[in-house]
């Protein structure tokens, strides 16, 4: 019984958070862009909650607004990253041969750069902006979803229900999206919400080294970037900021190891 | 094993070949002219587009892509990474003189991250689901969560601002004075070894609760040998041979810390200095950095492997 409402809490929270990422405008309460030339700096109050900026903004207005640019960004890179990997493990995967190591090399070569290396490539490249810092990280995790696929196909496509779905005529297509690509699906998903914690801090990283989103748009990097040059006069600007990536980070990685319990085969069977 | 050796060094080649061809790329994908660059305002006028010209071709611009990637390739080969477009220095030197920095960085984070996490791993597991167990427990899962910049920052004002035992930023040479040195190296070290240490002491702890199990536990017990020591002798032996790999995977992202560490702490490495080339766009520093780097960590992990093999005799039968 406690642990159903436990579960009711906590999906509670986590559609409240979705509403307010999706609606910030909901419970901010300024503009996240206004100015109050008469607060610059000023510590938490009533009226501001978490302080203001060098330019007297609400700090808990711009964090809730970073929140969207944060998470979208992390999750459409995620997103691409699956759309392109998987299919690519899945082909890897089945078909072996020079085909397998063709992608697999490619992939081995993507890996060699740590993420906020490649990310620097790009945007040395690209030129700083969303877009680079979201393609940047869907390439970092293209391989790391492929090599996750091609691992669960490897598997999967010596079952007995595989062979039954060929020997009835079912094409190469079919067997891999309708039998294969279902039920590899598990650790996809775990790694899929990992890996958006992973993002976030890889984007607010990289805002706050002014090679991603960038001002007037809030990000939490942005912010704590410009938190710093104020560290002495004014600390509740850099700790606000960092807690709320924090608190998301956190929040993620939790529900992936909660998900990687009742969706990964190997984790099951062991604490089974 | 010679065999084993051979052909993780074979399979390394093409992946430093790929590595390569593909920072050459996204450097020559680029927005802007190399040659301009070089030349500064004066490319724009006119009267100069002849040495224009004559710069492109001195410089191969004007030659294939591939003929291109294959000379400066070669040029890799024989370390010569080019001129920095800013500064006009040998890129190699300048990469050469902010490495110390950065290798004693994170020599620093993993010896302190092992130091704290093999005892606090080996603890957790003797004790499993006492209090010290679940304090730890707790801080791995916040410390691999923790931004590391925003660590690094509460460091800063409760250390520097607030108490003022240590500088807030800056970096000096080890030779030049060991002391200053040192005290501004802890506070970015512990930033970094605060994920190692959470990812380290979680996993040596569930290798170790995994290794109490076997069979060969139980017997060294039987023979009247006590628990710390069975889990030092037997247990701790095998489960470093695991540690040994996961710490050639976190070196990726000590590597991509490391870039954000020095800028919060101003700490003059590589790291520092490839955020810097990056805003004034000084490609062939940019290139030369991240090959570097990827090559590098491809290498460590080939070393990583060969390693394991050697610290393993499982691997090498098997293979």
């Amino acid at each position: 019984m406690l642990r159903r409402w436990s579960f009711i809490l906590k999906l509670g929270v986590g559609l409240l958070l979705l509403l307010i990422v999706v609606f910030p405008g909901l419970v901010a309460p300024h503009d996240p862009n206004e100015m109050h030339i008469e607060a610059i700096l000023e510590g938490p109050s009533w009226r501001f909650p978490l302080g203001t900026d060098e330019f007297g903004r609400d700090l808990l207005s711009r964090c809730l607004y970073g929140a969207r640019i944060s998470l979208a960004i992390s999750g459409v890179a995620v997103l691409i990253a699956m759309i392109i990997g998987i299919p690519l493990g899945l082909v890897s995967g089945y078909f072996g041969g020079p085909v397998d190591s063709i992608i697999m090399r490619l992939q081995d070569a993507l890996l060699s750069f740590p993420m906020v290396l490649l990310a620097i490539l790009l945007v040395a490249t690209l030129g700083s902006s969303m877009q680079t810092v979201t393609v940047a990280i869907a390439v970092a995790y293209i391989p790391r979803f492929a090599r996750l696929a091609r691992a669960g196909t490897l598997v999967i496509k010596e079952q007995e229900y595989i062979e039954a779905a060929r020997a009835i005529g079912a094409g190469h297509l079919r067997t891999l999206f309708r039998g294969i690509l279902p039920n590899a699906m598990g650790p996809l998903i775990v790694q899929a919400t990992l890996a958006v914690a992973v993002s976030i801090l890889i984007e607010t990283g990289l805002s706050y080294l002014g090679l991603g989103v960038q001002p007037p748009t809030p990000s939490w990097g942005n912010l704590l970037r410009s938190a710093q040059t104020y560290i002495r006069i004014a600390p509740w600007y850099v700790l606000s900021p960092g807690a709320f990536v924090f608190a998301t980070v956190l929040g993620f990685n939790l529900l992936g190891d909660r998900l990687r319990e009742r969706l990964d085969p190997r984790v099951r069977r062991a604490l089974d | 094993m010679a065999r084993f050796l051979v052909r993780r060094l074979v399979h390394g080649v093409p992946t430093v070949l790929l590595v390569s061809f593909l920072v050459f790329g996204a450097m020559h994908l680029a927005p802007g002219d190399p040659a301009a660059l070089l030349m500064g305002q004066a490319a724009a006028r006119p009267e100069n587009a002849a040495a224009l010209e004559r710069l492109r071709a001195e410089m191969g611009l004007d030659k294939p892509f591939l003929v291109q990637y294959v000379t400066w390739l070669s040029g890799v080969l024989r370390l010569d990474f080019g001129t920095s477009n800013r500064s006009g220095l040998p890129v190699l030197d300048l990469i050469l003189g902010r490495l110390p920095a950065t290798l004693e960085l994170v020599a620093a984070a993993f010896i302190l991250s092992l130091l704290l996490a093999v005892p606090a791993g080996v603890i957790a597991a003797l004790r499993r689901g006492s209090m010290f167990d679940r304090l730890l427990m707790i801080f791995a899962v916040g410390g691999v969560a923790v931004p590391g910049f925003w660590l690094g920052m509460t460091l800063i004002l409760l250390f520097a601002v607030q108490l003022q035992w240590l500088p807030s930023s800056g970096y000096v040479p080890f030779f030049e004075d060991p002391v200053r040195n040192l005290r501004h190296l802890i506070l970015p070290a512990v930033t970094l070894a605060v994920y190692l240490l959470a990812v380290f002491s979680r996993f040596l702890r569930a290798e170790m609760i995994e290794t109490l199990r076997q069979d060969y536990i139980r017997t060294a017990l039987a023979k009247g040998l006590s628990m710390p020591v069975v889990a030092i002798r037997h247990g701790l032996r095998n489960t470093l041979t695991s540690l040994w790999t996961i710490m050639g995977m976190e070196l990726g992202s000590l590597l991509g810390g490391v870039v954000i560490v020095e800028q919060v702490f101003g700490w003059s490495g590589i790291g520092w200095l490839a955020v810097q080339a990056v805003n004034n766009q000084d490609y062939p520093l940019v290139q030369a950095i991240v090959l570097m780097i990827a090559v590098g960590f491809t290498v460590i992990n080939i070393v990583v492997d060969i390693g394991y093999a050697l610290l393993n005799p499982r691997v090498r039968v098997d293979s």
